[in-house]
């Protein structure tokens, strides 16, 4: 299961990328997840994809596309740990880099619904996780 | 240069690794403090490969994952001589100013009351 989430949370990246080095980097974080545990690792490939794309775009170019890569991210994540057996029923992640109020509001939303919202940083990059109540 | 190229820089001063062996030294050589994702750690050589500040030295499978292996280069070395000795500069004045601050605070006598 947690092989076919990383694999999942490298579709945070273009397409060129996944094609050049998703095997390898795949390897990489099943490899780390082992000492570091899997979501850890999910969460970095979903911020690591989003930087790559706003490197790609501009950035500009990257935050308005943004909110559809947040979307499709969250998709991935919330299908995986669902097929799991324990954990809560519904986990969505928000990742971004550098300043995003859009994807902070999404994220207010959740929380104003009652979803836990755990915020993560690293380095510039940020990511929320949320835990459906 | 951001923390995790610099450390990403000093592991491969000692010879060429792959990911997995760069994000274990980082984390013995800051000590626990910088802990290196494989999404973190990617970008950051990515952006290194770019810069010329590192280049791919070979691939092979172990135990059927794929292992890169990457190398400093010439330009990466003397990245990482200048951004130490700056990093070595700035740590000087600023232990200067917080001696002074620490003299200024034994010899003040506390004015009368």
């Amino acid at each position: 299961m947690s092989r076919r989430l990383l694999a999942g949370c490298l579709l945070a990246y273009p397409r060129s990328r996944r094609e050049r080095d998703g095997a390898y980097l795949l390897d990489l974080a099943l490899e780390l997840a082992e000492e570091s545990g899997f979501r850890r690792q999910a969460v970095s490939l979903l911020r690591g994809g989003f930087a790559e794309r706003l490197r790609g775009r501009g950035r500009r170019g990257a935050l308005l596309a943004g909110g559809a890569v947040a979307a499709a991210v969250l998709l991935v994540v919330g299908g995986g740990l669902a097929a799991g057996s324990d954990g809560p029923a519904e986990v969505e992640v928000y990742a971004c880099t550098g300043d995003c109020p859009e994807v902070a509001r999404q994220v207010a939303d959740k929380q104003l619904d009652g979803w836990t919202c755990e915020r993560q940083t690293e380095l510039g990059d940020v990511a929320w996780r949320c835990a459906s109540p | 240069m951001r923390d995790q190229s610099l450390f990403v820089l000093a592991s491969l001063a000692s010879g060429e690794r792959h990911g997995y062996g760069i994000a274990q030294d980082t984390e013995e050589l800051s000590e626990g403090r910088v802990r290196l994702t494989a999404g973190t750690l990617y970008g950051a050589l990515n952006r290194l490969t770019d810069e010329g500040l590192v280049a791919e030295s070979r691939e092979e499978v172990v135990e059927g994952r794929r292992r890169r292996y990457y190398r400093l280069t010439a330009a990466g070395e003397t990245a990482l001589a200048e951004e130490t000795e700056r990093l070595r500069s700035m740590a000087a004045a600023l232990s200067a100013r917080a001696s002074a601050a620490r003299g200024r605070r034994t010899t003040t006598k506390p004015a009368p009351a």
